[in-house]
């Protein structure tokens, strides 16, 4: 019997060295195990099921899987080992130093360790690796540091027994010294359950590494890694690519069971069991059975009690969920909509600086003028730059253009009952300084003055003309708010509810969850439509596509492209994708060489293959972008943009410029979206052809601003979607030389002054006219490299109707209905 | 005198109340002296709790005393540092009670005895040492191709050879024997007893010998001393302390000794109550709360000492008065 | 034993400041001006300005860590710009989901663990013996995300058994009335049960998931204690008494071989609080888990504060009880 589970148990400790065994050999041996380069994109052979040639499969990029998992056992299992070794080290030696010599210093080590072990160690991981940065690097500290406490613990709990061992009196009685006794009895004394932790803590390692890849902070693509891996995978499970998730995790899960084997088989090793219990319980046996019993009949009668209750609702289905709530999103013209970034911040249209919350203050409240609307392949399109009448039926410009009077309609009121007037305006404008958003926008109005002439009318008086500010008045930043509402509550109050004269009213907001409004049935515009509109925040792209599909929702915001081709062949479904007026584009800071020279700059225009891009990475869902300002917003012009995919020009222009052999530089990439990343390893591929070396800088969206906006970025890829569909906003915004997202720091005289001619040009022509001019300059001077444009892409439910798409993203839901 | 020891004392303090912020004290010493001359075997006896393996410890300084003296052959080293004790620790050895938790079980018997002379003798070569050690194991009667082995491949009484041959590899004055035979079988106390009594002979050792077992302790003394909660309470010459003990306890103790001819059994006294905690010692004589012949000073005043002869020393109020008369 | 709890918890304070403390620390470094965050994109610099004023990010390190403290003191647990909504109500809307999947997880584990690691010990070699060694061994071995993601992979998107991963309940089911917080209690206090159904289903995949860990680790304490306590010597004198041996197992196997167990269990509990990250996050569960991970990754500090203490108070707490349990059920271990 013993000679059985020794031989069982013996078993179990090889098991575990021949796993962690071969994992090491792959891991060393990888570069001459793997078949394929891990790293090499054929987007020809994306997404093959395992074959012959690619034994685990492809991925999206077509890189073969199986060649990436071996080289990320290096990663995994190195870094692993690299991390627990610091970890042990620092572990063991502050656990002896505490336990042995006690005292204060003693307790203070214990103290901090315990607090470091009240930590949820994910999270403590996620932590430290966010605060070091994505990369390798910051998961290996967040590992060892995650696991020093334990090992401090154990060797605590060791020394602390074996000190008070005679054979380390007598040691002391001999005269030898502390530090000798440590290391020389102490220490190999204790060493055998240390030895049980390492092993276990290696796995504990791998599963910490993995995990932090899979959220996105470890390691950056396109370095393989397991836990990555999979993360990618995710978005393919539904569609059927299952091999990009199984294998990895298969890898992460065996590299586990391999230490926690050999960890098993050590701790044996060192712990014999005693006998075999059998024949003490040989006669207890039958007895044993009926309390085996016992427990199988308890299983069963819960089991049964939930089926029965199962089958007890299969019959009474619906009905039985009285409340009747239920029944209310069939039916009635309730318009549900599924959003994509959280359920807003705030409810308040002078604070509002996220789509969620702009597309709020949309439905709750109106302002002076608003967007026009045109018609487009039989739809209706808004129009950003178009200015109509709204709560103003009509208004004046002085010649000058330095006064703006509006008279408003005097059929408006807000849902109090208290009528849109004059002083509303005032109050409005006065309220929206204060706040940070306003703020901001209000000066850039160049707003001197607001009067009230009479009970209808308003004055603006701007300090210098500026062609933008109907298109300023026109958006969500500059709603009238009710002052009857405002004023009597505290300053917070409209966070939380609404006060105005818009198409809804806030019924309710969940944070978590969403929002509910209700029509506004005496709008003045005509009550909308739908009676009622919810706001769900659906985190996963899959899960909204879901939820439309079933009918869960009417509308799905923010469908990913590569997706669209599938739903449009649904028949419940229609797919919007439109143009708007994002940009996106690899920024070149003309402070760091090499991108001092224009031509090296220039050289990286002719990289970009942008029908590749547009085809790989946003599935055709995209538009190719010719200049520095999206082809929707007025004034864009090609001319001037003759760059194409040419890599032998590419190279020409590089050694003209000096760099025949190529050079080296970071692009910095936020973490915020797949597709970034994408288009980061696609550049980066490309690149190498010429010999141009981009290292890939990962950074979590808060770093990624920072960065940014030091303009400490050499390159960085950037993306921007104008407020207001217009150059001048644009350009102030983005290139002009002291504009405020200007992270490329490009500075021309020439088209400063551009600008600031255009800016007092009250004549659209002549405007448009040196716009173009801006652009072709820039497009000369190539600050960026333009990379493409993006669709704006929403799924709706094939009875939903009514849908107005504008190309600054936000969604105005008034007009929706069923 | 080889050693010779003044009013030692070790109060440990622990925390007391529900915060914690008060101090309580726990006198394992309370003002101990006696003086060993060299070549003597002087034993401590005493129940568990009287301090006896304190004051073992603390005379070799493995624990700090809290105040008094500590005179180690004319030298004060009360307050030595690490560095002079090492110095020492060549000429003063402690041999500990279980023979198996006194040897580290990873390491051979070789490096065991080897560890002395590796610490204060670092000169000598390799093949050196192997002789120290090989003869210091024939002289504790082992064999010594038992070098070799591991602690657990020894029987009890080998192991306690090995221990003593420890102590004895650096060549010592002074060996502090803290129960060095309680764990043993009888039959092998003897033969360790013996072992110890030859060598002391040899190698001119003084001892310091402490023990519960009264019967070891009359074999191997030449002096006694009795502890009870942290004080000395009497101290003589070994056959007189047993034939005519003075103190209260000491008689209480010695009367417990099972005695096989029946004749010269004297009447068992018995004490009443429990040896009171070291935390809370009772005020006055230490003994008083149990002692069957207790007065009402015993209560409030520490007995001195008093010579009841040349060799024989006792704390007790019953010989106070009578001397002062 | 009131002393010694009172004891403990004057202990504990000083870690509970020192976790708050390291918590500062390491939210303030998380790179990122969250000034740059909470203003967005096209904010003119003086508008971030007076962001980071508002908030107080910029005075400076010692000054905001003196606020922190003042605000803790007195309750505050922080304002979530990314939610815009006080961390206290993010934190108590978002706490039913997580505890509702930690206890069922936990339940889950106990039903299964324990029976299993009992008759694991009680049959050695047996069926019950692999199958308990095999999930002890699986058990810790595999990495939560990827089990998460093959059974949707088989008992949703194969299968079609168990629903999406959505969230608590399906879209167009209504949660149950809101007692507690967590839809199977509340459900079961209302009668609802189509709400009650839909919840357990969709807890199926995660609680399963979290609770599989839990679930290895306590089949192997229970198998080993009953092992360890099987062997010991009174178990012999009971049995040379004539007691039934039914009974003998019963009282004294059992029971000893609770206290351990008990140990275990509570120390799982508070991993599970925290753990639940990456569960929350392949399911879409609206929970704390998946809050503090969208507070990192956006580096929004008043929440990822607020988390790590009181998940650490609340591991503290657990780890109290669970010592001052181990003392009532065992006389060996009585404290002063």
């Amino acid at each position: 019997m013993n000679k059985r589970k020794q031989a069982l148990r013996k078993l179990m400790s090889f098991v575990g060295v021949v796993i962690v065994g071969i994992w090491l050999v792959l891991a060393i041996l990888a570069p001459w195990l793997a078949p394929h380069d891990p790293n090499k994109i054929d987007t020809a052979s994306k997404l093959i099921p395992p074959n012959g040639e690619y034994l685990f499969g492809t991925d999206n990029f077509g890189r073969d899987i199986f060649s990436r998992i071996i080289y990320g056992a290096r990663v995994t299992i190195l870094s692993g080992i690299a991390a627990i070794g610091i970890a042990s080290f620092i572990g063991i030696s502050l656990g002896a130093v505490a336990g042995y010599f006690g005292g204060k210093l003693g307790n203070v080590i214990m103290r901090i360790m315990d607090m470091l072990l009240a930590f949820p160690s994910l999270i403590l991981a996620m932590a430290i690796a966010a605060s070091i940065g994505p990369g390798l690097t910051g998961a290996l500290i967040a590992v060892a540091v995650v696991s020093v406490p334990e090992f401090a613990r154990l060797m605590y709990g060791q020394a602390i027994v074996i000190k008070e061992k005679e054979y380390i009196e007598a040691s002391r009685a001999i005269g030898v010294s502390h530090q000798l006794i440590l290391v020389r009895h102490v220490f190999p004394n204790a060493i055998a359950p240390l030895l049980v932790q390492i092993s276990l803590s290696l796995g504990s390692a791998v599963l910490t590494t993995s995990s932090l890849s899979f959220i996105g902070l470890g390691v950056q693509p396109p370095t393989a890694e397991w836990g990555s891996m999979i993360s990618y995978g995710r978005d393919y499970i539904v569609s059927g690519e299952w091999w990009m998730t199984t294998f990895p995790g298969l890898a992460i899960a065996s590299v586990i069971l391999g230490f926690i084997s050999l960890g098993d088989g050590l701790s044996d090793w060192f712990n014999p069991y005693g006998q075999s219990l059998k024949n003490k319980l040989k006669q207890g046996r039958v007895n044993m059975k009926r309390r085996a019993n016992i427990f199988i009949l308890l299983f069963v009668m819960a089991a049964g009690l939930l089926l029965s209750a199962c089958a007890e609702n299969a019959n009474q289905k619906a009905n039985s969920n009285t409340k009747g709530t239920n029944q209310e999103g069939k039916g009635d013209n309730t318009i549900t909509i599924a959003y994509s970034q959280g359920s807003g911040q705030t409810m308040d249209p002078h604070e509002a600086g996220d789509l969620t919350s702009a597309s709020y203050a949309f439905a709750l409240y109106d302002q002076l003028v608003t967007s026009g609307t045109e018609e487009k392949d039989g739809k209706k399109v808004g129009r950003t730059d178009l200015i109509k009448p709204s709560l103003a039926e009509s208004w004046e410009i002085s010649k000058d253009g330095l006064e703006y009077t509006f008279k408003l309609r005097d059929d408006v009121k807000f849902t109090s009952g208290k009528p849109v007037n004059a002083d509303a305006v005032l109050y409005s404008f006065e309220r929206v300084q204060t706040k940070g958003e306003g703020g901001s926008l209000y000066k850039l109005s160049n707003i001197k003055s607001v009067e009230k002439i009479d009970d209808k009318t308003v004055k603006f008086t701007l300090s210098k003309p500026n062609h933008l500010f109907l298109k300023y008045l026109a958006t969500f930043t500059f709603s009238i708010v009710d002052p009857s509402v405002a004023k009597n509550n505290p300053d917070d109050y409209l966070t939380t509810h609404s006060a105005g004269s818009g198409a809804f009213k806030l019924e309710s907001w969940d944070p978590a969850t969403g929002a509910v409004f209700t029509a506004n049935k005496n709008y003045w515009k005509g009550a909308p439509k739908a009676d009622k509109v919810k706001i769900k925040y659906v985190k996963e792209a899959s899960n909204r596509e879901l939820f439309l599909e079933n009918g869960d929702v009417d509308v799905a915001l923010d469908i990913p492209a590569k997706d669209v081709k599938k739903l449009s062949a649904k028949d419940n479904m229609i797919i919007s994708s439109q143009p708007t007026n994002r940009i996106v584009y690899m920024g070149m800071n003309a402070n760091f060489k090499p991108f001092n020279d224009v031509k090296v700059r220039q050289a990286m225009n002719y990289v970009i293959d942008q029908d590749k891009i547009i085809n790989d990475v946003v599935y055709g869902q995209g538009a190719k972008m010719t200049s520095s300002i999206s082809h929707v917003s007025p004034a864009h012009t090609s001319n001037g943009y003759n760059y194409k995919y040419d890599l032998e020009k590419a190279k020409s222009l590089l050694s003209e410029a000096g760099y025949p052999n190529g050079f080296e530089f970071d692009l910095t990439v936020s973490s915020a979206t797949q597709d970034y990343e994408d288009i980061a390893v696609i550049l980066k591929s490309e690149l190498e052809k010429i010999g141009v070396k981009m290292n890939i800088k990962l950074l979590a969206p808060a770093q990624y601003s920072e960065t940014i906006n030091g303009k400490k970025a050499a390159a960085f890829l950037g993306k921007y979607t104008s407020l207001v569909n217009d150059p001048a906003y644009h350009y102030g915004f983005l290139l002009a030389s002291d504009g405020a997202s200007n992270y490329a720091a490009y500075n021309s005289k020439e088209v400063d002054s551009l600008l600031a001619q255009a800016m007092n040009e009250q004549d659209e022509a002549k405007r448009t006219a040196i716009y173009q001019q801006v652009q072709q300059k820039v497009t000369a001077d190539a600050p960026w490299a333009y990379l493409y444009e993006s669709n704006l892409i929403a799924g709706f439910n094939k009875d939903v109707k009514g849908y107005i798409f504008y190309p600054d993203e936000i969604i105005r839901f008034v007009s929706l209905y069923k | 005198m080889l050693l010779q020891i003044k009013d030692l004392k070790k109060h440990y303090t622990y925390k007391k109340g529900i915060l914690g912020s008060q101090k309580g004290l726990i006198k394992s010493l309370d003002g101990v002296t006696l003086s060993i001359e060299q070549g003597e075997t002087f034993s401590v006896v005493g129940e568990s709790g009287s301090g006896k393996t304190t004051l073992s410890k603390t005379i070799l300084k493995l624990i700090e005393p809290t105040d008094g003296t500590i005179i180690f052959d004319g030298e004060d080293i009360t307050h030595a540092d690490e560095k002079k004790m090492r110095q020492l620790r060549t000429n003063m050895q402690i041999v500990f009670q279980d023979p198996y938790g006194s040897l580290d079980p990873k390491w051979t018997i070789q490096r065991s005895l080897e560890e002395p002379l590796r610490t204060h003798m670092k000169s000598l070569s390799q093949q050196e040492m192997k002789q120290r050690v090989e003869h210091v194991l024939s002289v504790v009667g082992l064999n010594p191709e038992h070098a070799k082995r591991f602690p657990h491949e020894l029987s009890g009484g080998q192991r306690q050879r090995v221990v003593i041959a420890r102590a004895l590899i650096s060549e010592p004055r002074f060996i502090v024997l803290d129960e060095p035979v309680s764990a043993l079988d009888v039959s092998i106390q003897a033969q360790i007893l013996n072992l110890l009594k030859q060598l002391q002979k040899q190698l001119s050792l003084t001892y310091l010998f402490v023990s519960h077992d009264l019967s070891v302790v009359r074999y191997i003394s030449d002096r006694v001393g009795v502890m009870y909660l942290g004080k000395m309470i009497e101290i003589a010459k070994t056959e007189e302390l047993f034939q005519d003990p003075k103190h209260p306890y000491t008689k209480a103790l010695l009367s417990a000794i099972p005695e096989i001819n029946a004749n010269n059994r004297k009447e068992r006294i018995v004490l009443s109550g429990e040896i009171p905690s070291p935390r809370n010692p009772p005020a006055g004589c230490p003994f008083h709360t149990r002692c069957p012949l207790r007065k009402p000073e015993c209560s409030k005043v520490v007995p001195e000492w008093t010579s009841i002869s040349e060799n024989h020393q006792v704390a007790c109020h019953l010989f106070n008065q009578q001397k002062g008369e | 034993m009131l002393l010694y709890i009172l004891r403990r918890i004057r202990m504990m304070i000083p870690t509970f400041f020192g976790i708050a403390f390291i918590t500062f620390i390491l939210t303030r470094i998380l790179p990122g001006d969250p000034a740059l965050m909470i203003a967005g994109e096209q904010a003119l610099p003086e508008y971030v300005d007076k962001v980071r004023a508002e908030y107080g990010l910029d005075q400076p390190i010692y000054v905001q860590l003196w606020e922190y403290v003042k605000q803790l003191a007195s309750g505050n647990l922080g304002f979530a710009w990314h939610t815009g909504h006080p961390v206290i109500e993010d934190f108590a809307s978002r706490f039913p989901a997580t505890l509702e999947l930690t206890l069922v997880s936990i339940i889950l584990a106990i039903i299964i663990a324990i029976p299993l690691g009992i008759l694991a010990a009680a049959f050695k070699n047996s069926i019950f013996d692999y199958v308990a060694r095999a999930l002890a061994f699986f058990g810790t071995a595999m990495p939560i995300f990827w089990l998460g993601l093959l059974l949707i992979m088989l008992f949703y998107a194969n299968l079609n058994w168990l629903p999406a991963p959505s969230g608590r309940i399906s879209e167009d089911i209504l949660p149950p009335t809101q007692i507690t917080g967590l839809y199977i209690v509340d459900s079961l206090l209302s009668g609802d049960m189509v709400a009650l159904k839909d919840s357990l289903l969709h807890l199926a995949m995660p609680a399963f998931c979290l609770s599989l860990g839990t679930m290895a680790i306590i089949t192997k304490m229970v198998r080993a204690s009953m092992l360890e306590v099987l062997k010991q010597d009174f178990i012999r004198t009971a049995r040379s008494k004539g007691i039934r041996e039914f009974v003998v197992i019963c009282k004294h196997g059992l029971i000893n071989s609770f206290i351990p167990t008990l140990t275990v269990i509570g120390l799982q509990f508070g991993y599970l609080l925290g753990g639940s990250v990456i569960t929350e996050s392949i399911f879409v569960w609206p929970g704390i888990g998946s809050y503090v991970t969208d507070s990192i990754l956006v580096s929004d500090y008043a929440p990822i504060q607020a988390m790590t203490l009181i998940s650490a108070v609340l591991y503290a707490f657990i780890n109290l009880f669970v010592d001052v349990l181990y003392g009532v059920l065992d006389p060996r271990v009585r404290y002063e």
